[in-house]
């Protein structure tokens, strides 16, 4: 009876409203997933279909392109290279900015204050470009630019939102527990593999992903300290080089296929890890 | 008072030996120092040899040779290119920031309608290109885009919006405009994302007194939505702005800051300076690099004290 009423309150104008708002998500919906759903059909099509058919479903599957790029060109190496440098820098990543946030959030000491600031200052104040440059240089100078050492080290630094997160995080998890294993004999840093690790485990998981994601895509200094050295690259770097480095360049699905290899990872983590990455950018966007 | 001051001037004084002095105050610097370090090494290194290497002359191989303000001057007075590249990193990023924001705006308006059902999966897919590579996806565009058999100009042909093949990136506007609009898909659903919880984080009842009251839809929006959402759409707005600013993947595999340099944004102009072909001036290209970040700097500041003001108004 309820249930009756309710439904026939609904007036026309309304019924219209939202098939109008239904019509643009969908309609932005589709333009959104569009190159991707295209990337990840157009690999199964031969070249020759890709380019002639205007269907975006293909007639005919076929893996040769996976095959081709991943035995012919090396594209297996290319994605060892990605996903090692990127768990590297999730590692280090993670490491870095939960000491320091737990050290920040749990002691007093000299500096403190200064330290903060320059982290805080160097979210805004940037000097542009070109500090490509001596960042490049420092790998060269350091001897590390010709192997993984040089992109590991790229990205081994702690990014300063996440560090501003963790330290948040900590504030609102209570001293005593500290305290508590202070008095049971627990040392600093007892406390913090023990006890604050696995309370930070949901900053942890922000952090992975939000790293993982910026390390995965990567692009200009990965293409600068590995140009020339085809054995060191990350799979963004040897996708455009495939594209723009002739040979190859026109068949399309094979390089679609070398695309996929790059997105399908990303995108599998991000459907899995969902909540994670929205609850990363909607706290780190915006208190950073 | 005067007995826990003293109990607490006391303490240190007490133990001295190496173990208790590094539980208490060794530890926090071991704790601080590798990220501290890293930082020194990644962030401030390069920022100083910046700010020092704009006065000097220097292309790698030669001394660098210590030439005061000469680099300015010639950026200045004679560098026609650079601020070209200047004002066209201003129409990308303008292009860029007037799709951007209504578009997020827009959708988190309307995902944040009670009535909607699958707002996650809508969520979740306008979410999705910021997980992808902006430097993958160029390359995905450019076969999207191609004039020859790309997808896009056969379906314009197909449904008769078009007569003839369309070259996107062919002339200097169109593939501004073009690279705008792929990086809007790239980064847009972020800014849903934040648009949408900071709707999210605007109480029931602030709608419901005010329907009460007999105000419309509009009226709910206008007086009620905008105002509060404000803060927050400063924020994104300001962060949208420096990105754009320092836009590179996108063009750069896309046109690679052509035709003829008509997409040359400052990023991609300051990297040819120092990779590209001929002799790199890096002393030069610090300085461009400097004055860019001024110049986003100076938008930054200049935005800030203007919303601020109309911040105010509300």
């Amino acid at each position: 009876m309820e249930h009756k009423k309710r439904r026939r309150r609904i007036n026309p104008f309304e019924f219209g409203l939202n098939t109008v708002i239904y019509l643009i998500l969908i309609i932005v919906g589709i333009i959104t997933l569009f190159p991707v759903v295209y990337s990840l059909l157009g690999a199964f099509k031969s070249t020759q279909e890709l380019m002639t058919s205007g269907s975006i479903l293909p007639k005919q599957y076929t893996l040769d392109n996976y095959k081709y790029v991943l035995d012919k060109i090396d594209f297996s190496r290319y994605a060892f290279n990605s996903l090692f440098v990127s768990v590297m820098a999730v590692l280090t990543s993670t490491l870095m900015a939960t000491t320091t946030a737990y050290t920040f959030s749990r002691r007093n000491f000299v500096g403190k204050k200064l330290i903060k600031t320059m982290y805080l200052a160097t979210m805004f104040i940037g000097a542009g470009a070109a500090t490509m440059y001596p960042t490049y240089k420092l790998l060269v100078d350091l001897g590390i630019n010709k192997n993984y050492l040089g992109l590991i080290f790229l990205n081994c630094g702690a990014p300063v939102p996440i560090i501003l997160l963790c330290e948040s995080y900590l504030k609102g998890i209570s001293k005593d527990f500290d305290d508590a294993a202070k008095i049971d004999g627990c040392s600093f840093f007892r406390i913090y593999a023990q006890i604050i690790m696995p309370m930070l485990m949901p900053m942890v998981a922000v952090n992975a992903l939000l790293t993982f994601r910026g390390v995965w895509n990567s692009y200009l200094m990965p293409m600068i300290v590995t140009a020339g050295q085809p054995k060191l690259q990350l799979l963004t770097v040897a996708i455009v080089e495939l594209k723009t480095g002739g040979g190859l360049a026109t068949m399309w699905s094979t390089i679609l296929a070398a695309v996929n290899i790059s997105l399908i990872p990303i995108i599998i983590v991000y459907v899995l890890c969902n909540k994670q990455f929205i609850r990363g950018i909607a706290e780190g966007g915006l208190k950073g | 008072m005067e007995l826990a001051r003293r109990v607490k001037e006391k303490r240190p004084r007490r133990k001295r030996n190496f173990g208790q002095w590094f539980e208490d105050i060794g530890s926090t610097y071991v704790m601080i120092l590798p990220t501290f370090i890293m930082f020194i090494i990644l962030t401030l290194y390069p920022m100083f040899w910046v700010f020092r290497f704009m006065f000097y002359e220097y292309d790698g191989v030669s001394k660098a040779v210590f030439v005061g303000f000469d680099n300015f001057v010639r950026m200045f007075t004679r560098d026609q290119a650079w601020w070209s590249s200047v004002l066209i990193t201003f129409k990308v990023a303008f292009l860029k920031l007037i799709i951007e924001i209504p578009l997020a705006m827009l959708t988190a308006v309307l995902l944040n309608k009670k009535e909607i059902k699958g707002k996650g999966l809508f969520r979740g897919i306008y979410f999705l290109p910021t997980v992808t590579s902006a430097a993958v996806m160029s390359v995905v565009f450019s076969f999207v885009l191609s004039p020859y058999n790309g997808i896009l100009n056969s379906l314009l042909l197909k449904f008769g919006i078009i007569h003839e093949s369309v070259d996107f990136l062919s002339n200097g506007t169109s593939a501004l405009v073009t690279c705008a609009v792929i990086s809007v898909w790239q980064i847009f659903g972020q800014n849903t994302l934040l648009i949408l919880s900071g709707l999210q984080g605007i109480p029931e009842d602030v709608y419901e007194s005010a329907q009460v009251d007999g105000a419309n839809r509009l009226q709910c929006f206008l007086k009620i939505t905008v105002p509060l959402i404000m803060p927050t759409l400063r924020i994104i707005l300001m962060l949208a702005i420096i990105g754009s600013l320092g836009i590179f993947d996108t063009i750069f595999v896309l046109t690679g800051g052509g035709p003829s340099g008509e997409t040359s944004v400052m990023a991609i102009h300051i990297y040819q300076r120092l990779f590209g072909e001929g002799v790199p001036e890096y002393g030069y290209s610090a300085c461009l690099s400097f004055i860019s970040s001024v110049i986003s700097g100076i938008i930054t500041v200049f935005y800030l004290a203007v919303s601020k003001k109309s911040a105010d108004v509300y």
